[in-house]
């Protein structure tokens, strides 16, 4: 049963590679990163064999809880529920649980994860390479800790997947996006303001003393008490990490069982939640155009996709500025309106894409392209304009030069016009297919790869282009120039304008003679 | 004239020939029902039909006027079904049916009332204020039905419309698209299931490797026979059956 299991999963892993290049690329980066990393920390390791009393034992125990709660926690979160080997499929076949549990462990460690995580633990026996028992004992510690890692990641999504609703999933997805990003910015917003000092080495000696008796912990710290000198107490904690295993075992073995015999639904057959009715979306003025924004604005609500980009969008433009501004560089507050209407414009360029082959209803009905691309820029332009002028106004008095309001209004107002209008124009000419709505958000380049780098860029080329004028006189005017502040206002906002014009009409008439292609190439890998 | 008239129509795709060379007439206010095996052609047909999928030659007339060089006219008349493609499944059904009713640029007012009666006829109003996206097969099917009536064209183009349908919701679609018949309308099935068209359908064609390889009035396709073995006559079934004996244990 190992070794089918095992070889299930390699043989659907290669068949993917095969007919998508592009899954073969990312696995080569995951890899490439995934092993760097280890390599690295397993570097690490075996130079803590020459690090101070205590500190060998805190820094592995540490280390090692992260890395087991890593296990367990993102794959719920971060990725959706990974379905390679989904239990559930299963079910229709005469197999036990009990039977299950052993290859799907296996498989479950087979990948990039699962390798790293071995050659750190394996490297472990390095550090503790000073005591021969010791390091014996990390011998056999390698394979417990990888077996608890996969063994708590397993439980978790199996409990998952049948915990959660769709909405459920989405929301969870939700909340990795942004854990996600609050831990990339945190070492910035640290170190912008000095929190990071007050760091007491002591504080954290306590904390990896607690984590040692715990699940977490166990396992790691055997060898260290061995090391120490404390056998009885290794030992001990050895045992009790071989109990945490076989504990787990049997937990996600009877979830599993639960899987088998009731397979979790794809989708609710029989009730369908309702949805209040929206008395404003159903008042907008008449013709297509509106039509196409009123669904749009549905879907900036709706899809967590489009949720995940405002939330993105203002954080990755909020976070790191205050921790310039908390630094002492108060006056790189000014940039927050332009960046936020950057970074909002070019989320829409693949508009098409997210719709995926939805768009197929545009095509059918003779939606004309104006319409379509009008429609779209409305519906990200009715409440992204409010709040890129709200933001440029306060991050010029935030940054201490109510002066430069009118200057900042100027550039990030037509830098939103300008950017929609530049989305409008490439999401014609280049659209490219994204993950599904519900499928895992970083999993971005479904088959888009080169074309949606492309895209990507030239996309921001042409937004920049557009915004050059506000942006250059917001410059200019908090140089040197604070005169040009109100006509900064006018420039940037005529530019902007003339901008989302040009990409309409154009982009339009691309929509006109494209359509089948359009169509085809958002569908592709689907 | 006819209700569709496609004449030399062809697509491949990479070293396949999805369609190849493929002439069909469709006869105004003739049920017309498209069967063929799986991977004869029969969506890749449909989608050039309605303007979904570029051909690499041939021509398209819906109701005279050509699809390709016209289209904003042709897809007027037309009313579509799509196999395989999304919905904009993050509305809820009433907002759905709206929205390709708007799509169409029809009166929000008319919109609005053939919604609440399309909803109904398909037993769809008490789920109406739902998420497309939470219902099940059958009822995301009848909803793309709901989406491509709303505007009540003249030629309906269905792609398997009855699959994953209950048979009570079945009999309702059924009465809906005889009753478009009776109005005058033309409505084109697809479908791999033999004696659905051949209840259903007064004409018929058989799509085989891209091309149309039998086609006319139902009783001159079927020959005096059952409609099933006339196809599998004209696609042929290789005799591959082997004597499974240990079937029967």
């Amino acid at each position: 049963m190992v070794a089918l299991l095992t070889g299930l999963k390699l043989r659907l892993l290669r068949n993917r590679l095969r007919s998508e290049t592009w899954v073969l690329v990312g696995l080569v980066v995951a890899a490439v990163m995934g092993l760097g990393a280890a390599g690295l920390a397993s570097v690490g390791a075996v130079l803590l064999s020459v690090a101070p009393e205590g500190v060998a034992a805190t820094v592995v125990v540490f280390a090692g809880s992260v890395v087991v709660v890593g296990w367990a926690v993102v794959p719920v979160l971060a990725f959706g529920v990974d379905e390679t080997l989904d239990p559930a499929r299963f079910a229709t076949l005469p197999v036990r649980a009990r039977d299950l549990v052993p290859g799907l462990t296996v498989a479950g460690a087979l990948g990039v994860p699962g390798i790293a995580t071995a050659l750190v633990a394996l490297s472990l026996v390095g550090t503790w390479s000073g005591s021969l028992p010791a390091a014996a004992l990390a011998v056999l510690c390698a394979p417990v800790g990888l077996v608890t890692c996969v063994l708590a990641s397993r439980t978790t999504t199996t409990l998952a997947a049948r915990a959660f609703t769709r909405r459920g999933r989405e929301v969870s997805a939700l909340l990795g996006v942004v854990l996600f990003i609050a831990v990339t910015l945190t070492p910035s917003l640290l170190a912008g303001s000095g929190v990071g000092r007050s760091l007491d080495p002591e504080r954290v000696r306590a904390v990896a003393h607690v984590l040692a008796w715990t699940p977490l912990g166990l396992v790691w710290a055997a060898p260290a008490d061995v090391a120490a000198g404390l056998v009885g107490r290794g030992l001990l904690r050895f045992g009790l990490s071989l109990v945490v295993v076989a504990a787990l075992g049997l937990v996600w073995e009877r979830l599993l069982a639960g899987s088998l015999e009731r397979p979790p639904a794809t989708s609710a057959g029989g009730r369908v939640p309702s949805r209040r009715r929206h008395a404003v979306l159903d008042r907008l003025p008449d013709g297509v155009a509106w039509a196409v924004a009123a669904r749009s604005l549905r879907y900036w609500r709706r899809d967590p996709r489009y949720v995940v980009i405002v939330v993105t969008s203002v954080l990755a433009a909020a976070v790191p500025l205050t921790a310039i501004g908390l630094g002492g560089a108060r006056s790189a507050l000014v940039a927050t309106g332009p960046y936020v209407a950057f970074l909002l414009a070019l989320s829409t360029s693949n508009s098409v894409g997210y719709d995926g082959s939805a768009f197929a209803a545009h095509l059918l009905s003779g939606v004309p392209g104006r319409a379509d691309r009008i429609g779209r820029a409305i519906g990200l332009l009715l409440w992204a304009l409010p709040l890129v002028v709200v933001l440029s106004a306060a991050g010029a008095v935030l940054a201490g030069r109510p002066g430069l309001v009118p200057a900042c209004i100027g550039a990030g107002a037509g830098m939103l016009l300008g950017g929609t209008g530049a989305s409008a124009l490439m999401g014609a000419w280049l659209p490219y297919p994204v993950v599904e709505a519900g499928g895992n958000p970083f999993q971005t380049n479904a088959g888009g790869g080169v074309q949606a780098i492309l895209a990507q860029f030239s996309t921001m080329l042409a937004a920049v282009t557009v915004g050059l004028p506000g942006l250059g006189g917001l410059v200019l005017s908090s140089a040197w120039l604070p005169w040009l502040a109100w006509p900064t206002l006018l420039l940037g906002v005529g530019a902007g304008a003339v901008g989302l014009w040009a990409g309409l009409e154009i982009g339009g008439r691309a929509v006109d003679d494209r359509g089948p292609e359009i169509l085809a190439a958002v569908r592709r890998g689907t | 004239m006819h209700a569709l008239q496609l004449r030399g129509l062809a697509k491949r795709f990479g070293d396949v020939r999805a369609v190849d060379g493929l002439d069909l007439d469709v006869p105004r206010g003739s049920f017309f029902g498209l069967v063929g095996p799986n991977g004869a052609g029969k969506t890749t047909t449909l989608s050039m039909a309605t303007g979904l999928v570029r051909p690499d030659a041939g021509t398209v007339s819906v109701l005279g006027t050509d699809l390709w060089s016209d289209p904003t006219a042709a897809k007027r008349l037309l009313g579509v079904l799509p196999d395989g493609v999304r919905l904009f499944d993050r509305l809820t059904g009433r907002e759905l049916v709206t929205y390709h009713g708007l799509l169409r640029g029809l009166d929000r007012a008319v919109v609005r009332d053939r919604t609440e009666q399309l909803l109904v006829a398909l037993g769809l109003d008490a789920s109406a204020d739902g998420l497309v996206v939470d219902y099940s097969a059958g009822m995301t099917k009848k909803v793309a039905l709901a989406c491509a009536l709303v505007h009540a064209p003249r030629l309906l183009l269905l792609d398997e419309p009855f699959e994953a349908v209950d048979p009570v919701s079945a009999g309702t679609i059924r009465a809906i698209l005889h009753q478009v018949v009776d109005g005058g309308g033309t409505v084109v099935l697809s479908s791999h299931v033999m004696e659905l068209v051949e209840r259903l359908c007064d004409h018929v064609a058989v799509v085989h490797a891209g091309r149309v390889v039998a086609a006319g009035p139902l009783d001159e396709v079927r020959a005096g026979g059952t409609l099933e073995e006339r196809f599998v006559d004209l696609v042929g079934a290789p005799d591959r059956m082997q004597d499974l004996t240990w079937l029967r244990s």
